[in-house]
């Protein structure tokens, strides 16, 4: 893994907060996603990891953020933004539609039409050959409704969605959860050959194995608060442990949380 | 893998076996049809209902006289109108997993305002006075629509709010217990006039030959793509069984069905019949080849999911109440056709639950993003034929079936029953 020269960040955001009632639930996040850089956000179960995802994704809006796109301000205040943009997420829940098939989620609220009708055919061809790519074995059809798919198989799908757009940004929230070895694997390629492509990949997880193995650097939420950024090549799983379950490891840590330079 | 091996092993090498097999490979004729009756998946669709259709008649056929008879066919159908129309209605409510109440006392109160332009004095014109209507229709949809989507008031509460304020409406312009009859020819027609035979049978060919038009253009589009298509064979042998099938109900309607002794012939498809035909293609069509209907599905399956892909939930969800609104309207006209009056019965008692039956008899899930069009056409047939069944039948083992109590109970434990195999089959899906 080569390391990583900081380019300008494509994403970032500075003082994010937010609120769902009177549950504070990020503090004052400062987030910077890089191009051709795999971001691993790491927190404990509750850290606020998926809400800052879906605030990123317009899914919730910050209460408070300067958000810059590309060097832009931006304001994201909806999914429809986010897309516009070209960032792309695989949510934890997978926001699949269990009654829709394989290809009719992974174009869902951007079918291809020629005139008012759907384009069936186009996106059905995009489709298969976006999941042929990511070597999903065993399914059959992607005319089958993800109802009758397996755990993983629909893991898969969400992340096929995600990477049939040409995105600039993609954040997979816990992508690797439900997924076996070979394709975790799979997955992991998939991050860092986005990566390699000039994308900014955020990926969530638990696993540290996966997280020292796919990310050039890694941002540990603590409580809503981010407690470090570090480069993965300067610190050792234990450091990361310790920032997720603690806050603070040695000179790391929310405690010392201005001395924090990268 | 096991139902792949069995097929033969044709096409599909680009692309590894296991991989989409079923989207790689072009099937022969006996596998298609093999695949097309054993379909795979936990989605009954109509198959309960078609099993229902084909079981009452066969114990109506040899129960009842005269259930069996060119003049029973037509009258089936004309009672079945208004029904399959308003559960067409309701079918885009509850395809979002939501409820309408309220969309039988729509109906009536749609046609009641039409019905009271048109009467003495007022004497509005039609073209005025049934626009009227669905202007009427429309403007509940909306109103519906912004509370249960925008404010987020549950739409079974909105709704049956509503199914008092409508009816009171319709009391009050209908002057408590008063009926204003409808003499317009227009209306009238609707379910009561019949086609002349000749126009039936280019009604047959416009279906048979729409649908096999469609068929193999959708084919050649996927071939032309590199995609496995329907087999040519299949869709022909599709449109035969259309064409046949359709064809027999024509001839028969086709035959004179008047009384002995009438002086004028009766016969002919009825009106209704291209009405509602027409309404359920264009909206089928809407529903499934449009970004819309594809929508609607999403909301109905995953509202959360759907918002995450940037839908305007809330405007699906209005724009389904709307639809309900304005196909609630032609039933209406075909409940006011039928009766030749509205009073403020109409749409009222049994109306909406008849019509929700008819949906979820048909194979519509209440759980929502489950269901065609054509379901709730088939569900109404089956109510209808119930209905009219049980008429012909008389008195059977003491319990006389032309009374509204066992006929009542009959419906409700149908509908419980169409509601038990929908519970059963979505639990299956979940898991
Ligand atoms: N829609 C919501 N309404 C109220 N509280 C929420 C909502 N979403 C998340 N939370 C709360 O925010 C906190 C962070 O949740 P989340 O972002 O899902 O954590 P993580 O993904 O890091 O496990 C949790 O305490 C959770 O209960
Ligand atoms: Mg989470």
């Amino acid at each position: 893994m080569s390391p990583a020269k900081d380019d300008a960040p494509i994403l970032a955001i500075r003082g994010a907060n937010k609120s769902f009632g009177a549950i504070h639930v990020l503090h004052d996040v400062d987030f910077a996603v890089y191009p051709g850089q795999v971001t691993a956000l790491v927190g404990d179960n509750g850290a606020g990891k998926s809400t800052l995802v879906k605030c990123i994704s317009g899914v919730y809006s910050f209460d408070g953020a300067d958000v810059e796109f590309a060097g832009n301000p931006v304001t994201i205040s909806g999914p429809r933004d986010a897309a516009h943009l070209g960032i792309e997420v695989v949510y934890q829940d997978l926001a699949l539609c269990d009654n829709l098939d394989i290809v009719q989620n992974m174009f869902l609220g951007r079918e291809r039409r020629t005139g008012a009708t759907l384009d069936e055919s186009s996106m059905e061809k995009l489709a298969r050959n976006t999941l042929a790519d990511l070597s999903v074995r065993t399914v059959k059809s992607v005319r089958q409704s993800v109802a009758s798919l397996s755990g993983g198989q629909r893991q898969t799908v969400a992340i096929a969605k995600a990477v049939l757009w040409d995105s600039k940004v993609v954040l997979l929230d816990e992508p690797t959860a439900a997924l076996g070895v070979a394709q975790t694997r799979n997955v992991l390629d998939l991050v860092r050959k986005m990566a390699d492509q000039g994308l900014g990949v955020v990926i969530i997880s638990h696993n540290m194995n996966d997280v020292f193995e796919v990310a050039d650097r890694i941002v540990a939420l603590y409580l809503g608060r981010v407690a470090a950024e570090v480069r993965t090549t300067e610190s050792t799983r234990a450091q990361v442990v310790e920032l997720i379950t603690s806050g603070r490891s040695g000179d790391l840590g929310l405690a010392r949380a201005d001395q924090v330079q990268i | 893998m096991a139902q792949a091996a069995d097929e033969p092993p044709t096409g599909g090498a680009a692309v590894a076996r296991n991989d989409f097999s079923i989207d790689s490979e072009q099937l022969g004729l006996g596998a298609s049809l093999q695949r097309l009756v054993f379909r795979k998946g936990t989605d009954l669709g109509a198959a309960p209902a078609l099993l229902g259709l084909i079981s009452l008649t066969l114990l109506f056929g040899l129960s009842a006289d005269r259930f069996i008879s060119k003049g029973n066919f037509a009258n089936l159908l004309t009672q079945a109108t208004w029904l399959m129309l308003l559960a067409v209605a309701v079918t885009f409510v509850l395809l979002l997993g939501e409820i309408d109440l309220s969309a039988g006392y729509t109906a009536g109160l749609c046609v009641v305002v039409t019905a009271y332009l048109l009467a003495p004095p007022h004497n509005v014109t039609p073209w005025v006075a049934i626009p009227a209507g669905f202007v009427v229709g429309a403007t509940i949809g909306v109103i519906t629509g912004l509370l249960v989507a925008r404010v987020g008031i549950p739409a079974f509460v909105v709704t049956l709010a509503f199914f008092m304020t409508w009816q009171g409406v319709v009391l009050i312009i209908a002057k408590d217990g008063g009926t204003i009859p409808i003499t317009n020819d227009l209306i009238i027609a609707f379910v009561n006039r019949s086609m002349r035979p000749l126009f039936g049978w280019i009604l047959l060919v416009l279906i048979a030959g729409g649908y096999l038009v469609s068929a193999l253009r959708k084919a050649q589009l996927r071939t032309r793509n590199g995609l496995p298509a329907e087999l040519r064979s299949l869709i022909l042998i599709k449109a035969g069984m259309l064409a046949l099938g359709w064809g027999a109900m024509t001839y028969v309607l086709n035959q004179n069905r008047a009384f002995a002794g009438a002086t004028a012939p009766l016969e002919g498809v009825p009106i209704a019949v291209p009405v509602v035909v027409a309404i359920v293609v264009t909206l089928h069509f809407l529903l499934e080849r449009t970004s819309w209907g594809r929508h609607v599905y999403a909301v109905g399956g995953n509202v959360e999911a759907a918002r995450r892909a940037g839908i305007s939930v809330t405007w699906i969800k209005m724009s389904c109440f709307i639809m309900c609104g304005l196909v609630a309207c032609v039933a209406g006209l075909a409940l006011g056709s039928q009766l030749n009056s509205v009073s403020p019965q109409t749409g009222g008692n049994d109306t909406l639950l008849r019509a929700v039956g008819a949906a979820v008899i048909g194979g519509v899930s209440l759980f929502g993003g489950r269901g065609k069009l054509i379901y709730p056409i088939i569900g109404g047939l089956v109510v209808a034929m119930i209905d009219n069944g049980l008429g012909l039948l008389g008195t059977v083992a003491q319990i006389d079936f032309t009374a509204s109590g066992p006929r009542f109970i009959v419906q409700g434990l149908v509908l419980l029953f169409a509601a038990t195999i929908d519970a059963l089959s979505r639990k299956r899906s979940v898991g």
